[in-house]
């Protein structure tokens, strides 16, 4: 027989040692990165019982967190960032050969332009351009970096959003959260590392594959936060008889019992135990971070929460600045899921489609940016905005809406890092492909994640077989959207 | 680890080029990549000799301690009986033992009283449910497509239910496996045959309308087939293969577009079984119902009728001038790019169901009156009957075989050369020359290529079939496979600790018929699964430090409940389980912030209608209604897999999201109730006594005489507690639902908080 030996010694547990990480977790034996991290980060760094450990990236990062204003449904660029006269020369003409074949959902034949109907102007310093639908952003033109060129490979929803999410079209991938907290922790210890915040009339198409781990460790998967007192499922106890001082006395006489023949070596055991008074933390300190009226009178009308129109993303907004204050690493915010009336899904009509998604969001969007700002924290923040894909320049059937288009879109980011005031890419003349620096959704999470001080490329788990990673087989660094 | 460089290394046959005929040449290999350990054949290894004889029990104990002499690594002693029954039962039947169980096995006094429990557990039905659930994982079973509309497939669970009957059945595993891929080519005619074919209908696949393309889509249809067989029954990483050159198996992607073409024709087929009565009741019962709901539908469209007309025309009001010259515009005349104008208009005038809701809300009369037709129509809607019987089969109907291209870098746009159906050539050069045979068509429309593949699959010689499944089952014993990939026997999975058992175990299985039982026997009963988990740190020093892992076995493994074992455990132990088998899947409560998550874009009452009688929902895990994108919070915080692809093993995380659920949710307060009306069901105990129930119930064991005086002071201070608070607060103390009514609803309370901490224990958690 071949003495088949483990090495036991010591190594690092960052990302780049993924078969030590590998190797703990497939032990099988209930072993996973937590105890650990136990072992081996009992001394090093801090507070031995957090499963989320903040680790060091490759190297330094710009961005210490990141709130994803994620567009659901595909937003118009050429209604919102990138305006195209020749198209509205076109309007109501067929769509001439020379821009080449519309790949969309749904739309057959002989396509008709659709132009847009949107004023647009150059906006700060920079010039950036914008569309009457978003007034709140044009005084922020020179904190943003437009990317125009963006490229995804489905143009059906939920695909998509696996992709814009996850990097591959299918279900069942680990999300850009998961994957984030994966190699970064969490520096926060009572609450969840990754937030997702969905519309309340619905999910997206995609559902909860949208913020999953898949093959990752559980505890890298998105915690939905709910709007209200109780963001988290289980928060609190089901039935109100059982208070938190009340627990609190069971949770002792339960941590006596559990101590009471502890092996001092066991270190999944003492993960154990700590996960419960991790989730006591949780229960008190969620409701505080989620409690809205500690924020002043100006905040709240600043991000729209007197008026109904604004009040839901604008609720989601200051949600997502009072978590990456508390720590909370990678933050995800939807707007529009659900009803087609609730989505950017413009197919019948992108003027009233995009003027209702714009009015609910304009605002909120831009006086996140402007807290963030005066709070310091726009410094090491990474703020990215998009939807899954874009829309056509050509109407769908001959009505006022577009269809989806996955070969050239707009999506921006602000914040750490991020060279402000600048466009990216280009499309051809009447919006349909990127032209000019192409951006695949693979090349957009490589630059997230370098932002992160994360290298895509080492940023890896071993799954059936193969050194899985965010970007797939693809990726690179946009760096012109860098500082 | 090594990894060889065996990159583009696959010789072709000299004078068979691609551009004669277009069909893919055949790749030779070489030895280097012939000779990895999992591509040989499996060899009867003699047991080895060991020093300590006295230690072993069968032959597996022999090559365990052959290991363990060999690195002076001392063993653990035998678990004591109650770890032994509460690991072998948890281990065979996904349940804890109750308390009569141990009693009667701590009194049993003959010499195998433990080779007699595991019999009676291998006889038990809980055996097969357990098991499928292991299989399920594999399969990526769920009761929904995935994907945007997640709609629901409502037979989905007669593959499940054969999967429990055929392990419980002990199937041998070459027919399990042969009609799980081929069986309507086996078995013309069965219904169970056209069933067990589900097998390749398990995991999520995208329905969706518009411009999608057909080719794409059946392409990733056969991919997902192609690559969860070869993972799941021959632990090959073929999905690797698909865009390229395997990068470090000997797989090249000529060879996964062969092992593709096996499926190349079968379709994705719901096929009635249902007979001819079934099917007559069924839509005798549909017509009444109809017949009782097209009355309310007329009533919700002539309460809609003023409002949609209302809307209609605020909406012609607002067209443009040039999109009403169109209208206008008869239709005869109009250009064709006027045509498209004109549809597109009228698409713009229609009017949704939500502008027509939202309308009707301004009148809180006519609303009213909506949703309460909404609500009936739906109420006698759901009393509908199951659909007839359907089988979701994966056969083959077509009148001629379909044709595989190997497709460069998986885009079907882009084809290569043909191939046609064989196996993997570099298992094919270890096996003797016929070792597969060309597909044979059967009578009927089938071209018996899958029959092929699973012939050549479950033949003695393969050298993957029978490792594989044992070193599964090893796996779930053992808690680590002797392969610790389980899924990956290629060059870049783990290597086997001990390759000689494995090889072992896989001719024993081979030999004993393929069945699967005796071998759980073999591994349960041996001394290495005996041995406690718990050793004292000062005699196991060396051990630990050599060994630190447990590679060797000088010790068993704790394990920590599964998902689905957890939620079975505290139903069982709060004695409220349901032990109803099969059928269709039970749709729970749920939180309503899942149940927001449903996506839908059509008004619908309710998403998530639970089944109705209660009981139901006690039911063991493994029939609960599994809707792909809708996960239920305990299963996502213990690790469950979200079947998306095939999950060979699952992570034990640890992490706070855990304790919320089993404190804080209904299911788990509904336990602790019910465990505490348990224990006061005799109201002649003394609390003694109960406090030594709730723990023989829970734990399999009686209170030390610490945890007694420990239980009573919790019980004396905690309600204690309760009353001072309920009094300051002015409010009587609800009762405990499921205890006696005479008894101090403060004790009670604080019996509710014993029984959640019990719950929450971590020696309830773990199996020892």
């Amino acid at each position: 027989m071949i003495p088949h030996k483990r090495c036991p010694g010591p190594g690092s547990f960052g990302p780049g040692s993924r078969r030590e990480f590998l190797k703990v977790m497939g032990g099988g034996f209930g072993l996973l990165g937590l105890t650990d991290l136990l072992q081996r980060e009992a001394t090093a760094s801090g507070p031995a019982n957090n499963p989320m450990a903040a680790k060091p990236g490759h190297f330094p990062a710009r961005a210490k967190r990141c709130i994803f204003l994620f567009m659901v449904g595909g937003p118009s660029q050429m209604d919102l960032f990138d305006p195209k006269p020749v198209l509205n020369q076109l309007d109501g003409k067929p769509l001439p050969p020379s821009f080449g074949k519309v790949h969309s959902q749904f739309i057959e034949g002989d396509p008709l332009c659709l132009g847009s109907h949107r004023k647009f102007g150059k906006y700060g310093q920079s010039g950036i351009d914008m569309s009457d639908l978003i007034p709140h952003l044009h005084p922020l033109a020179d904190d943003l970096a437009l990317l125009r060129s963006c490229v995804v490979d489905s143009v059906i929803h939920a695909p998509a959003h696996y992709q814009m999410n996850t990097g591959r079209i299918f279900m069942g991938y680990p999300s850009l959260g998961s994957w984030v907290t994966y190699g970064l922790g969490s520096e926060c210890e009572n609450l969840p590392a990754f937030v997702a915040m969905t519309q309340p009339e619905g999910t997206p198409e995609g559902g909860a594959p949208c913020w999953g781990a898949g093959f990752l460790p559980a505890s890298h998967q998105g915690t939905l936060f709910r709007p209200g007192p109780n963001p988290i499922v289980n928060l609190k106890s089901a039935s109100p008889e059982f208070t938190l001082d009340r627990q609190r006395r069971t949770l002792d006489f339960l941590r006596e019992m559990n101590e009471s023949d502890l092996d001092a070596e066991d270190s999944e055991l003492s993960a154990r135990i700590a996960s419960y008074e991790l989730a006591f933390r949780m229960q008190s300190e969620a409701p505080e971070a989620v409690d809205l009226s500690r924020e002043s009178a100006e905040t709240r009308t600043l991000y729209g929460l007197d008026d109904p129109k604004t009040n839901d993303f604008g609720t989601r907004c200051l949600l997502a600045r009072r978590l990456v204050e508390r720590g909370v690493r990678f933050v995800q915010v939807y707007s529009g899921g659900g009803p087609v009336a609730t989505q950017w899904d413009a197919h019948d009509d992108v003027d009233a489609n995009h003027a209702a998604m714009s009015g609910m969001t304009d605002k909120p969007v831009a006086a996140l940016l402007i807290d963030l700002k005066r709070r310091g924290l726009l410094d090491d923040t990474l703020v990215v905005w998009g939807g899954e894909f874009g829309r056509t320049p050509v109407s769908q059937g001959g009505s006022r809406g577009r269809d989806h288009n996955a070969t050239g879109f707009t999506m921006w980011m602000a914040g750490a890092g991020v060279k402000n005031g600048t466009i990216v890419g280009a499309t051809d003349e009447i919006g349909l492909n990127a032209t000019e620096d192409r951006a695949h959704v693979n090349d957009i999470h490589a630059t997230i994640l370098h932002l992160m001080g994360l290298d895509h490329k080492k940023l890896t788990q071993l799954h059936n077989g193969r050194d899985e990673r965010l970007t797939d087989v693809g990726g690179r660094v946009i760096g012109k959207l860098l500082l | 680890m090594i990894r060889l460089a065996i990159l583009g290394a696959f010789l072709l046959c000299a004078g068979n080029s691609p551009a004669d005929d277009g069909i893919a040449p055949l790749e030779t290999f070489t030895p280097e990549q012939r000779s990895h350990w999992a591509y040989r054949l499996v060899a009867r290894p003699d047991p080895p000799t060991v020093k300590l004889r006295a230690w072993t029990r069968n032959p597996i104990d022999r090559f365990i301690l052959a290991a363990t002499e060999e690195l002076s690594l001392r063993h653990a002693s035998e678990a004591d009986r109650i770890t032994l029954i509460r690991r072998v039962t948890y281990d065979l039947t996904g349940l804890p033992p109750s308390p009569d169980e141990v009693f009667a096995f701590l009194s049993d006094p003959r010499a195998n009283a433990y080779e007699c429990l595991v019999d009676r557990l291998l006889a038990s039905p809980r055996y097969g449910e357990r098991w499928t659930q292991h299989w399920l994982d594999l399969a990526h079973y769920a009761d929904s497509n995935g994907f945007e509309l997640d709609g629901d497939r409502p037979d989905a669970w007669r593959y499940r239910d054969w999967v429990v009957k055929a392990l419980n059945d002990d199937m041998p595993y070459d027919r399990f496996v042969t009609l799980q891929i081929a069986g309507e080519e086996a078995e013309a005619g069965s219904i169970d045959a056209l069933i067990a074919t589900g097998f390749g209908r398990c995991g999520p696949r995208e329905v969706v309308g518009g411009n999608v393309d057909p080719a794409a889509n059946r392409q990733s249809e056969l991919t997902e087939i192609t690559s969860t067989v070869g993972s799941v029954f021959l632990g090959l990483t073929m999905g690797c293969a698909r865009c390229h050159d395997h990068k470090f198996d000997a797989l090249p992607t000529t060879d996964y577009y062969r092992l593709q073409s096996f499926f190349a024709s079968s379709d994705l087929v719901d096929r009635p079984i249902a007979t001819k009565a079934e099917e007559e009741s069924y839509n005798a019962a549909v017509k009444l119902i109809n017949e009782k709901v097209a009355p309310l539908r007329a009533r919700m469209s002539a309460l809609e009728a003023p409002y949609r007309k209302a809307l209609r025309e605020k909406k012609q009001a607002m067209l443009t001038a040039a999109e009403r010259t169109v209208l206008a515009i008869p239709d005869k005349e109009r250009t064709p790019a006027q045509k498209k104008l004109a549809e597109g208009t009228n698409k713009a005038l229609n009017v949704t169901w939500e502008e027509v809701a939202a309308a009707v809300r301004e009148n809180p009369a006519d609303h009213a009156a909506r949703e309460y037709l909404k609500r009936e129509v739906y109420e006698l809607e759901r009393t509908k009957p199951q659909t007839p019987a359907k089988a979701m089969a994966l056969i083959e109907s077509r009148p001629k075989a379909a044709e595989t291209f190997v497709l460069r870098r998986g885009d079907v746009k882009a084809r290569g050369p043909k191939v046609a159906p064989r196996p993997p050539g570099v298992l094919l050069v270890s096996q003797k020359p016929d070792a597969f045979s060309e597909p044979v068509k059967p009578p009927g429309p089938s071209s018996g290529r899958r029959l092929a593949l699973a012939r050549w699959m479950t033949r003695p010689d393969n050298p993957l079939t029978s490792r594989v499944i044992v070193n599964r089952l090893w796996m779930h014993h053992f808690g680590r496979g002797l392969v610790a990939s389980t899924s990956d026997f290629g060059v870049r999975g783990e290597s086997p600790t001990h390759p000689e058992l494995l090889d072992w175990l896989a001719s024993e299985f081979v030999a004993g018929g393929w069945r699967l039982k005796p071998i759980h026997r073999l591994m349960v009963t041996s001394a290495t699964y005996r041995q406690s988990s718990r050793v004292p740190a000062e005699s196991s020093k060396k051990a630990r430090e050599d060994d630190p892992e447990n590679s060797y076995l000088w010790r068993m493994n704790r394990r920590r409940m599964d998902a689905e074992g957890l939620r079975d455990a505290m139903l069982f132990v709060a004695g409220d389980l349901n032990p109803k088998s099969g059928g269709p899947g039970v749709l729970v409560p749920i939180e309503k912030e899942v149940k927001d998550l449903i996506f839908t874009e059509a008004e619908v009452v309710d998403l998530w209608p639970e089944t109705a009688d209660p009981a139901e929902h006690r039911r063991r895990s493994l029939y609960l209604f599994r809707k792909r994108n809708v996960r239920y919070p305990m299963f996502d915080a213990f690790d469950a897999p979200d079947t998306q692809i095939s999950c060979p093993q699952r992570g034990a995380s640890i992490h706070a999201l855990q304790p919320l659920v089993t404190l804080n949710s209904r299911f788990a307060l509904d336990r602790a109730e019910s465990l505490v009306g348990r224990v006061h069901k005799d109201p002649a105990w003394s609390e003694e006594a109960r406090i030594a129930y709730a723990y023989q119930c829970v734990l399999d064991r009686d209170p030390i005489a610490k945890e007694r005086s420990s239980a009573r002071e919790f019980l004396d201070s905690q309600s204690k507690f309760l009353r001072e608070k309920a009094a300051e607060e002015n409010r009587p103390l609800p009762r405990t639902g499921s205890a006696p009514l005479n008894l101090d609803p403060a004790r009670m309370a604080a019996w509710v908080d014993l029984a959640l901490a019990l719950l929450n224990r971590n020696e309830f958690l773990y199996v020892p």
